[in-house]
């Protein structure tokens, strides 16, 4: 082109490109000096200054330092495009700029290339810098090469990125306000529109797991602190957070010894799953970019061609930006109608109609300032509002086979999935209380139980899933379920409103050779794990993370094993300290044929006993020397925090064998006589009680509240507060209620809760099951 | 040189310009006067290059002036509102000229700058309207343009720069044989400074034509009859009759005296006395087409 052109436009051009080189170089410079700090100088006092091995980054490991270099540079990129070209719009300035003598499509290139220009600066020439300072204190590795290169490139790319929405937003805008904040939305938009279909698959396509915090044991240990998220899954869409871990993950590993180079890998959950090299899965999302900043500079060059002159100063004058944008607002509050609960969908979808409609006309109306001009635009809402009743349409009818999908058992590695009794079978802390006067329900602090890894096993998963994804009842339910697949994917489901009758098969989870196994190695644990060891293999990378959640859950509860037991008698009152009466060897040797008889024992025996156990034996992990008064159960003063009651039941021969040749059965019998009982429907007590504080801490799922007869009154204290219960004074009928409450069943809402009182004073809190609730109770 | 053809611009749904034709000869200074709002400012940004017309097209130099390069920096247009960068002084805003203009004079500029009394060095920000304006005409000529489009050039001079900004403009033009439009509402310094004058009203453009001209083809006729006169008695082309008291009728001959006249003699009066219009007669006679009573603002108002 240069050749072509007159030796006056040639200069022009030169001149131009330098101005446009010198001018707006204020943020750039920033950027600039913020590089240096942040890689060479970081480089050098980390080196001289503390002991981390890092090739750069002051705050290596720290995400939010990424994400706040991420987002500064697109700003910084966002900024140069916008100050730049801001003379398509200030009225004063297009008039000398577009009367002198270079074309729009020659001045724009020369912004361009001169942003192109600083950003290489900005990005590349710490990098190097950083570099050569590393050659000087590592020598040479060809990963810490790639390490710089990659960074560099990530940060050149989101400099570009800024840039191009920022162009966009100059050539599509009428002023200076309206051309940043057009490149602002622009950025945001892809993840306003992730989010919103996320809001549309959480409300609408059953099965969706997103937004399932795993906070509350929905998932895998490994979950633990992620909810399973799209925006986090598609982040290589998000202009702001494209380049993953740009320095602290990039650099952190790279060490002096460069053999852990360089980028930390997670699952599609999320999870950590080790660190590799640099790969073509790094640089795909910068090819990506790179292609779309390309392609929005391009097109922002065509806008600025024909871009009208007379619209600057003035914004909204674009009818193509209003749109657009009217239609993403218009789409976020169509989807959060979808919220909506205890109507038909199709009153959701008309609601989310009505919003759309009316955020688009609105906007539009700021935007042109005139009924004529939006008049223009009304027509246009028809698109925004198919493809949202397109998207919601795709989710009610099962997103493509998505809510109907479960994986053939040959293709499936391991499965987890959430029971509503969670492992109780061994700890106390978890179940709830049940929503619909069913036996099984779903509560929050239901647990994840895994990994299911036989083919039987499989199978169970499989067919509650099967029957999760056909079932057309509704309930209050939530079970979700991780499958790991051979192929290294992942499949996840949470299946909402569950239906009783499905929630009641799962029994069959717990009927598993997982289960059987997990109950052998808690009880056969020798205690050679420690957390201390387990951290520094871990930290070492000797156990990978899905090892180090199997160890620590196993340790978990294997610690129950190794610190406190106690027999209870069948009133629930602790008799027995067996420490004091069994040396560690008999005290194994019980937790063996506990282990046996847990193994032997179905869950239906377990969770919905049909008789009266001979007594309990209770497992406690800790002991904590202050009591906060939020614990528990307090026993000798202290309390515990976690506890397993074990009811004994004659068909537990191994364990009542033990007892026996021990001279233990004894402890089982209660002496004392029923004085008072207090009887209060389950209900009630739900209603009447904070739920999370109350409920679940004092009337757990297994209705299994253990007293120590040294301190009843404390006892008494702790629950009097969420039981009130009517007296029953009739000898006859306390003798009933007796007779027919269970000191350890799985609790619903249709059971009743009683208070006995004994002649010595012990109190008990027991559970009578609805149908075995004597009649006088109503 | 400038042609304009067929130049017609539209805001929206709003015509603004339409159908709008004149060429500027090399070394001629064309005046254009209109109503405010007339399109004067969108015709000089059509001219400039800033505006795409909506139909028809301006050549500068028989080059296209939208978006081309070729041409362009032989044009300077010095525009209503003056734009400078952001803490400026002259000599940096002459160094951002000089690289947009390749025949841009620092001699021209340093010279213009003294003749208006103009500190070169000072921020431009603390410049008074009329010394924005005459830095903006300094700037202009020292880009040696062959065209030069000027929107309201005499906009807050004082008399004495607006003296000498006209023998400027006379001088650069015989100089160097510029191509010059100047729009401005202050018909008597256009009349004195431009050699065509271009009107344009009601997004048209009514006349365009020689200054010299207009005393020869816009006058003022009175004649004076021995018997009744009416108005129908003057219907005849290029004649708009301005008043009749009693046997004398006032009419205004709007650019084509000489015919008016022979229509008026045909007509026998008693006696006829012709005045040659001036540049504002004709703006006046030629755009109000009926007296405004501003009386009537002042008078209900107790």
């Amino acid at each position: 082109m240069m050749k072509n052109m007159s030796p006056e436009s040639a200069a022009i051009e030169r001149f131009d490109f330098k101005k446009a080189l010198k001018d707006n170089s204020v943020f750039p410079a920033l950027a600039f000096l913020c590089m240096i700090v942040f890689y060479p100088v970081s480089a050098i006092l980390n080196t001289f200054l503390s002991d981390t091995e890092s090739i750069f980054s002051l705050c290596a490991g720290m995400s939010d330092f990424d994400n706040f270099v991420q987002i500064g540079l697109v700003i910084c990129g966002l900024i140069t495009a916008a100050s730049s070209l801001n003379y398509l719009n200030i009225s004063k300035k297009l008039n000398v700029y577009l009367s002198v003598g270079i074309s729009r499509r020659q001045m724009y290139k020369n912004r361009v290339k001169a942003a192109l220009v600083k950003f290489f600066i900005i990005s590349f020439v710490p990098m190097a810098a950083d570099f050569i300072i590393c050659l000087f204190i590592y020598g040479f590795h060809a990963d810490m090469l790639k390490a710089c290169i990659y960074v560099a490139a990530g940060g050149f790319m989101l400099l570009l990125t800024g840039f191009a929405f920022g162009a966009l937003g100059a050539a599509a805008a009428g002023n200076l306000g309206e051309s940043v904040t057009v490149g602002v939305l622009g950025l945001l938009s892809p993840v306003m529109i992730i989010a919103c279909v996320q809001v549309l698959i959480t409300n609408f396509l059953e099965g969706s797991a997103y937004t399932f915090a795993s906070y509350s044991n929905y998932f895998p240990y490994v979950f633990y602190g992620k909810s399973v998220n799209l925006v986090s899954q598609l982040s290589f869409l998000n202009p702001f957070l494209f380049v993953d871990k740009i320095s602290s993950q990039t650099a952190s590993y790279a060490g002096k010894n460069m053999t852990r180079f360089c980028i930390q890998r997670a699952d599609a959950n999320g999870n950590p799953t080790g660190y590799e090299q640099i790969g073509i899965y790094d640089i795909l999302p910068l090819i990506i970019w790179c292609v779309i900043s390309i392609a929005f500079i391009f097109a922002a060059m065509k806008i600025i061609e024909r871009k009208k002159a007379e619209n600057a100063g003035s914004f909204g004058a674009n009818k193509a930006v209003n749109i657009l944008f009217g239609s993403v607002f218009g789409f976020g509050v169509f989807s959060l109608f979808s919220y909506i609960k205890n109507v038909p969908v199709y009153v959701s979808l008309l609601l989310g109609v009505l919003g759309f409609t009316v955020v688009f006309l609105l906007f539009g109306l700021i935007m042109t300032r005139t009924a004529k001009t939006l008049k223009s635009m009304v027509k246009f809402v028809i698109p925004g509002l198919a493809v949202s009743l397109g998207a919601a349409a795709v989710m009610l009818t099962g997103g493509f086979g998505f809510s109907s999908r479960v994986p053939e058992v040959s293709e499936i590695q391991r499965a987890y999935i959430t029971v509503p009794t969670g492992d109780t079978v061994v700890s106390m802390s978890n179940g709830g209380i049940n929503i619909d006067g069913v036996k099984f329900s779903y509560c929050d602090e239901s647990s994840c139980v895994g990994p299911f890894t036989t083919e039987d096993d499989l199978k169970t998963v499989t067919a509650v899933h099967t029957a999760l994804a056909e079932s057309s009842d509704s309930g209050e339910g939530v079970i979700c379920i991780s499958y790991y697949l051979k192929d290294g994917g992942i499949v996840n489901r949470c299946y909402k409103n569950v239906s009783n009758e499905i929630l009641s098969q799962m029994t069959t989870v717990e009927d598993t050779d997982y289960m059987e196994q997990f109950i052998e190695d808690v009880f056969s644990s020798d205690g050679s794990y420690s957390w201390t060891e387990l951290d520094k293999k871990y930290s070492a990378g000797e156990i990978s993370d899905y090892e180090y959640s199997q160890i620590s859950e196993l340790m978990d509860n294997a610690s129950l094993s190794s610190k406190n037991a106690f027999l209870c008698d069948n009133s629930k009152t602790i008799v027995t300290y067996l420490t004091d009466v069994l040396t560690d060897e008999e005290l194994s040797e019980l937790y063996e044929c506990l282990s046996k008889d847990l193994v032997s024992q179905t869950a239906e025996q377990r969770l919905y006993p049909s008789e009266q156990p001979l007594g309990l034996i209770l497992l406690s992990d800790s002991w904590y020397s202050e009591y906060d008064g939020d614990d528990i159960t307090a026993v000798n003063g202290e309390s515990m925090w976690y506890s397993a009651d074990i009811a004994i039941y004659g068909y537990m021969t191994d364990t009542v064998n033990f007892l026996k040749n021990h001279n233990l059965m004894g402890c089982f019998e209660n002496t004392a006589a029923v004085k008072e009982a207090y009887v209060e429907k389950y209900i009630d007590i739900y209603n009447s009680v904070d739920f999370y504080y109350g409920a679940t801490s004092f009337f757990d799922a297994m209705f299994s509240v253990t007293s120590d007869l040294a301190d009843v009154s404390r006892y008494d204290y702790d629950y009097a507060e969420f039981f009130k219960g009517t007296a029953v004074t009739d000898s006859e009928k306390i003798s009933a209620l007796y007779n027919a409450s269970y000191p350890v069943y799985y609790t619903d809402f249709t059971g009743c809760a009683v208070k006995f009182v004994f002649d010595n004073g012990t109190i008990s809190y027991m559970y009578i099951p609805s149908d075995e609730a004597p009649s006088f109770i109503g | 040189m400038v042609e304009i053809k067929n130049v017609t611009k539209k805001f929206g749904g709003f015509t603004a310009l339409e159908d709008i034709s004149f060429t500027v000869d090399i070394g001629s200074v064309y005046g254009l006067v209109g109503y405010n709002g007339a399109g004067k400012t969108t015709l000089l940004r059509c001219c400039a290059g800033i505006y795409r017309p909506d139909g028809g097209e301006v050549l500068i130099g028989g080059h296209n002036a939208y978006d081309n390069n070729v041409n362009r920096h032989k044009l300077f247009f010095v525009p209503d509102e003056i734009y400078y960068e952001a803490n400026s002084s002259m000599s940096d805003m002459a160094r951002f000229y000089a690289g947009y203009y390749p025949a841009f004079s620092m001699e021209i500029f340093n010279n213009a700058a003294e003749l208006f009394d103009l500190d070169t060095k000072k921020k431009i920000r603390g410049f008074s309207k009329g010394m924005l304006r005459q830095a903006e005409i300094v700037f202009a000529f020292a880009c040696r343009p062959q065209n030069m489009l000027l929107d309201e050039a005499f906009d807050g001079l004082d008399p004495a720069k607006r003296h000498i900004v006209k023998q400027l403009f006379l001088e650069y033009a015989a100089e160097s044989g510029c191509s010059m439009i100047i729009s401005s509402h202050n018909l008597q310094e256009i009349s004195e400074l431009c050699d065509h004058i271009g009107l344009i009203n009601g997004k048209k453009l009514k006349l365009s034509l020689k200054t010299s001209d207009i005393p020869k083809l816009y006058k003022q006729i009175t004649a004076s009859f021995d018997k009744e006169i009416c108005k129908a008695d003057f219907d005849f082309p290029d004649a708009e009759v301005v008043r009749i008291d009693g046997n004398t009728a006032v009419v205004a001959a709007m650019g084509n005296a000489p015919e008016v006249e022979e229509n008026l003699k045909a007509l026998s009066p008693v006696e006829i006395v012709s005045e040659s219009m001036t540049m504002e007669d004709v703006f006046v006679q030629g755009l109000e087409k009926k007296e405004k009573d501003v009386s009537k603002i002042f008078g209900g108002v107790k």
